[in-house]
């Protein structure tokens, strides 16, 4: 059974369409670069997997489910911006993530966060907004989630943060589940990458393994991304 | 999952409502010194005398205050935690739990309640600081078993069931306050552009209808019941608890309605953008 599944999907806000019948399927066990250029959809396509926006019209099932109470405990979402509380700590942030996510790896999550010198009883607010990004990355990676949805985890960060970041993402995702990573920077993802969706004004056109971009096209996924997306 | 919401919701709650509590408590010190020295206090130099009977007036015009705030804030508490909480950033995480719409909202409903609670009986805490002398005190006792006596002697009612139909009028009334506020914003936010702007509009439509709806309700049952027999006089047990129970039915059905919109909002129009 495919872990994400959208039939016919469309988002519009008001008048202005977000997807425009959007099908797609991802199988269990990839990681997919969901790719395009900001404003494509992306960001609407994560947040409709996590019931954050109701469709217009079409369906979308996360683990053959609409999105709800259930996929949510299958989902480890990663969103755009910091949406964590600042005025807690990161011990507090981590019982939150204990009582209610049952995969919730608290020992991982705290290695991770002793490896990155972060303090148990610091606040958020004291912390720097990279620091912020890491935190709620770590969280979000400390799950043995079935589907990770990470919405431009490496946008607005130095490319150190960034190597910090993928490095995090492929050592700590469970192996059995799907990691869909939302970005427009292609050339630093590619390589961890089995899979591309490619979006654009809402729609899917494009959807190959990697390796088959590779073989059939003889070209980087970031060769093709500039060439599709040629302004 | 619901106890655990709420235990975080007391949480992130607490660390401004304890404190408040604690200003409001000394607050009420300062006004107790204020009612029995410095008001009073008199060393015979005028400057030092003005100067404490100032300080006395100020200390007063705190302790109103803190009594005010305490209500005050809790309700603007109340209203903040639920926007930014749940119509906020923060919303990515709470609406991607693996809990129900009704334990989200219900979780804000019971913390707040308590809050509510708590900030009446600091404020009646605080009044008995300033006013309480020992032989008030000490009697306190026997003064609330008469007045429940009396009470209970005039009405001809049974004073404990007029307790638990007061506590129950307030609880629900607690959950209406914040059902009034939580089923704007939830409305207001589901749309794509001037969220704050349509739930201000939204919460004047909803207490227009409300105050049409429950004036109508009550007028109507003021003609089923015969205003001639009320007028040549019910007895006053019937018309107390009658009264008591009307209003609980009012606030119920306020609540019902207010509840179910609000989980249509959430749950079907969530425009988390």
């Amino acid at each position: 059974m495919s872990i994400l599944e959208c039939r016919g999907l469309v988002k519009r806000f008001g008048a202005t369409p977000a997807l425009s019948g959007v099908d797609l399927t991802i199988q269990p066990g990839r990681i997919v670069g969901l790719l395009g250029p900001n404003g494509s959809g992306k960001s609407t396509l994560i947040k409709l997997a996590n019931g954050l926006l109701v469709p217009t019209a079409g369906e979308i099932l996360v683990d053959g489910k609409a999105p709800g109470r259930e996929s949510h405990a299958a989902v480890s979402y990663l969103p755009e911006r910091n949406s964590l509380p600042l005025w807690m700590t990161v011990q507090q942030l981590q019982d939150f993530y204990t009582d209610f996510f049952p995969d919730f790896r608290a020992d991982r999550c705290r290695d991770m966060l002793a490896r990155l010198e972060l303090q148990p009883d610091m606040k958020l607010k004291h912390l720097s907004k990279g620091n912020r990004e890491k935190v709620q990355l770590i969280l979000a990676m400390s799950r043995d989630a079935k589907l990770y949805l990470l919405d431009e985890p490496i946008g607005g960060v130095d490319p150190a943060a960034r190597d910090y970041i993928l490095d995090t993402i492929i050592r700590n995702y469970n192996p059995e589940a799907s990691v869909i990573i939302s970005t427009h920077l292609i050339a630093d993802v590619e390589n961890v990458l089995d899979e591309v969706v490619f979006i654009d004004r809402g729609q899917i056109f494009f959807q190959s393994s990697v390796d088959q971009i590779r073989e059939e096209k003889g070209k980087s996924v970031d060769a093709l991304f500039r060439e599709v997306y040629r302004c | 999952m619901l106890s655990k919401l709420m235990k975080h919701e007391f949480r992130a709650t607490a660390r401004l409502m304890l404190p408040l509590y604690l200003v409001v408590l000394l607050l009420a010190v300062g006004a107790r010194i204020s009612v029995t020295w410095l008001l009073e206090a008199s060393f015979g130099v005028q400057a030092i005398d003005f100067l404490l009977h100032l300080l006395g007036v100020l200390l007063m015009i705190g302790f109103g205050a803190g009594l005010v705030a305490a209500v005050v804030v809790s309700v603007v508490i109340m209203i903040l935690r639920y926007r930014s909480n749940l119509l906020g950033d923060e919303g990515y995480v709470m609406f991607t739990l693996p809990v129900s719409t009704h334990h989200l909202v219900w979780s804000k409903l019971l913390v707040s309640t308590v809050w509510f609670a708590g900030a009446a009986l600091v404020d009646i805490l605080a009044v008995v600081i300033v006013v309480l002398n020992s032989h008030v005190f000490q009697n306190l006792g026997s003064i609330i078993s008469d007045v429940i006596a009396s009470f209970s002697a005039y009405y001809a009612a049974n004073g404990i069931l007029l307790v638990i139909e007061l506590l129950v009028l307030l609880v629900l009334s607690a959950f209406a306050l914040c059902l009034q506020f939580y089923a704007p914003l939830s409305i207001g936010h589901s749309f794509d552009k001037h969220k704050m702007l349509l739930s201000v509009v939204f919460f004047f439509v909803i207490q227009t209808a409300s105050q049409v709806v429950s004036s109508l309700l009550v007028a109507g049952s003021l003609v089923v019941v015969n205003i001639g027999d009320l007028a040549s006089g019910l007895a006053p047990a019937i018309t107390l608890h009658g009264t008591l129970w009307a209003s609980i039915l009012l606030s119920l059905l306020l609540c019902v309605v207010l509840y179910i919109i609000n989980h249509l909002f959430l749950s079907r129009k969530l425009n988390l953008e």
